[in-house]
């Protein structure tokens, strides 16, 4: 129908979010695009307050009450039909569908996403209950498979335990039995391993993507890691105050970044081969209020290649010869910057 | 693999078991919950029990001091006063437990979906408790006792009615807050919809103020009662309740001659309003782990002042 893309599952065609604060309006996400194909594992990375989460919110449509999407269009393609989720009601019927039925999604703090009252099983199985007319033993029986699909020890006795008798860990694991019950095509993983230690973190990776490769499930992951990203994704998108500035393969972007901005943020990540002699560098200045961005590249403030074309006007989104797209005007079109212009200045 | 399972042979206590087991380490929670216990059962079996009718006239046992045969004594009328205080604890009882269900469930209904959905009903039904707050209870009884006339029932409707904002308000504070919890967000996410949200997932994490709140409003309202009754406003007079009992101290007389016929009542309302808060203290001190934590450091706080003072 309006889809770009038959064969994708998601699309967001030029989303612009605005949340209303005290004095005024914030644009968050500014023309955000993007086309997430059937059974690819997409990562957001970006850091924090770049909106990351916002561009899952407005996904499933939970922006926080005083946000919204101000124009474009969220698209689902649930296989039979595409929906345009935007225009739904926020809490109705369709809506509340698709939302754990259609789409899963796997939350960042495990421990406060679980409802300390309820035994950990019944709550997996209510969304079965909810999106689904199984009786009360089928769904016991399908909960306790679950728990041993994920890995989850004693899973009968388990069934029965409350949150706070988990490891973080297998919090983690029964978030992602609770995203992925009703077996949705689309899961997003809101920074799932954060609060995890780092053989937890892998763990949970590789049971994502044993989920993506084995059940064609699609992922969308957000996350600030770029070790994890370099291991599980298809496709990255890295976004910058509320703007994705590069997107493509994840070889294109993790191995020959093109924005002066993912290149920074490659550079930043410590790897265990480089010289210790060489300090480590970091991106320049600080990231600025959306409020006080209102022309030009969003990075320009910051960018040591920064020219005077930069400071005006819409960048916008271009495709390189690799066939990876780029937020950036001073490239040219085989992706080469030119000579910096302030290289090592700390200008704000 | 047998070490695995041995590992998990010892299973943990559940939440209920862990509940019981606390509160029935509380002394004042156990002696509270006796003397309920007994009194509910005297009252049922008050029949049995007292071996006089409450009601039967005998003009010529008129205001017999307590003896074998009567061990309350008798009214003016010649009626056994501990067969009427018997049959009276089944009216206090009955009017104290109700209204304080009804209200605590208008309250938490309420209270409940204003805190979670806030905004525009929240502020309606703020107005409207502050409105019944702000309303004099006792007028609200002459009228509605006008209206409807004196019947036990009418009593628990005024009750129900006049007391629910404090549950309301109680509840709706815990729901302001909790909505904003994670899991919340998650459930949402998952495409549940307000109503499981509610009361679902929400009401059961606010369970506990709620029950103690329950227990103080049905001290509340047996004493309430009382008071009603005394003033001849409450439950009609033809019903023995521990009220009706009581105005007969209303008398002058009766009062420094008679005191039989005031005291065992209103003993019988002071030991049940004791009972009943102890209860709810101890219901409070098990189910609200915050208090549980403070005791807890305030006592290893204690043993560790006794170590030091024992090293020095």
């Amino acid at each position: 129908m309006n889809l770009k893309s038959p064969d994708s599952i998601l699309e967001l065609h030029d989303v612009n979010v605005k949340f209303d604060v005290q004095d005024g309006s914030l644009h968050i996400l500014r023309d955000v695009s993007l086309t997430v194909p059937r059974g690819s594992f997409l990562c957001i990375v970006g850091e924090s307050g770049c909106g990351k989460s916002v561009t899952a919110q407005s996904i499933i449509q939970l922006l926080p009450d005083n946000g919204g999407v101000s124009s474009g269009n969220v698209y689902f393609n649930s296989g039979s039909e595409v929906v345009e989720v935007n225009t739904l009601e926020k809490f109705g019927k369709q809506m509340r569908s698709i939302r754990g039925g259609k789409i899963g999604m796997i939350f960042q703090d495990n421990l406060s996403s679980l409802n300390p009252a309820h035994k950990v099983g019944r709550q997996v199985g209510e969304s079965l209950s909810q999106h689904t007319d199984l009786s009360k033993k089928e769904i016991k029986e399908r909960v306790i498979e679950m728990f041993k699909k994920l890995g989850i020890p004693d899973p009968v006795r388990r069934y029965d335990a409350y949150p706070h008798e988990f490891s973080g860990g297998m919090r983690q694991r029964v978030m992602i039995a609770i995203a992925t019950i009703c077996e949705p095509d689309l899961v997003i993983a809101d920074e799932p391993t954060t609060a995890l230690d780092v053989t937890i973190q892998a763990q949970i990776m590789t049971l994502l993507k044993e989920l993506q490769s084995a059940e064609g499930k699609t992922f969308i992951l957000i996350t600030h890691n770029m070790a994890l990203v370099s291991e599980v994704a298809d496709h990255v998108a890295v976004m910058y105050l509320g703007r994705i500035v590069e997107y493509g393969r994840v070889d294109q972007v993790l191995k020959s970044p093109k924005h002066p901005y993912t290149r920074a943020l490659l550079e930043s990540v410590p790897s265990l081969t480089s010289d210790i002699a060489v300090e480590l560098s970091t991106v320049q200045g600080q990231t600025p209020s959306p409020a006080d961005v209102t022309n030009g590249c969003e990075f320009a403030g910051r960018c040591p290649y920064v020219a005077d074309k930069c400071l005006t006007g819409i960048i916008p989104l271009r495709t390189l010869s690799d066939g990876h797209d780029v937020r950036c005007i001073q490239l040219d079109d085989a992706g080469n910057l030119p000579q910096m212009s302030r290289a090592g200045s700390n200008v704000e | 693999m047998m070490s695995k399972k041995s590992q998990y042979q010892k299973r943990e206590p559940s939440t209920l078991q862990l509940f019981f087991r606390s509160f029935f380490q509380h002394r004042l929670g156990i002696l509270g919950l006796s003397i309920i216990a007994l009194m509910i059962l005297s009252a049922i079996f008050a029949v049995q029990i007292s071996g006089h009718d409450p009601v039967k006239f005998d003009p010529m046992a008129s205001r017999l001091s307590p003896s074998w045969s009567h061990i309350m004594g008798t009214d003016q009328l010649g009626r056994d006063v501990f067969s009427r205080v018997l049959f009276g604890a089944r009216a206090s009882i009955y009017v104290g437990v109700i209204s304080s269900l009804l209200a605590t469930i208008i309250g938490t209904f309420f209270g409940s979906i204003a805190g979670y959905l806030g905004g525009k009903f929240d502020t309606l039904m703020m107005r409207i408790s502050e409105i019944f707050m702000t309303f004099p209870q006792l007028i609200l009884v002459l009228i509605i006792g006008s209206l409807l006339g004196k019947g036990i029932n009418n009593v628990i409707f005024i009750f129900a009615v006049s007391g629910w904002m404090t549950t309301f308000r109680l509840v709706r504070g815990e729901f302001f807050s909790l909505r904003e919890e994670a899991f919340v967000e998650a459930d949402r996410a998952f495409g549940f919809s307000k109503k499981r949200i509610i009361f679902r997932h929400l009401l059961p994490n606010t369970l506990s103020p709620i029950v103690v709140a329950f227990t103080t409003n049905t001290a509340i309202y047996i004493i309430a009662e009382a008071g009603l009754s005394f003033l001849g406003l409450g439950v009609s007079m033809t019903t023995p309740t521990w009220g009706n009992l009581l105005a007969a101290a209303r008398e002058p007389s009766v009062v420094d001659q008679y005191w039989w016929l005031w005291v065992f009542p209103a003993l019988s309302i002071m030991i049940f309003v004791f009972a009943v808060n102890y209860i709810g203290d101890a219901l409070r001190d098990v189910l609200d782990p915050r208090q549980r934590t403070l005791v807890a450091k305030a006592s290893r706080l204690l043993n560790l002042f006794k170590k030091k003072g024992a090293q020095s």
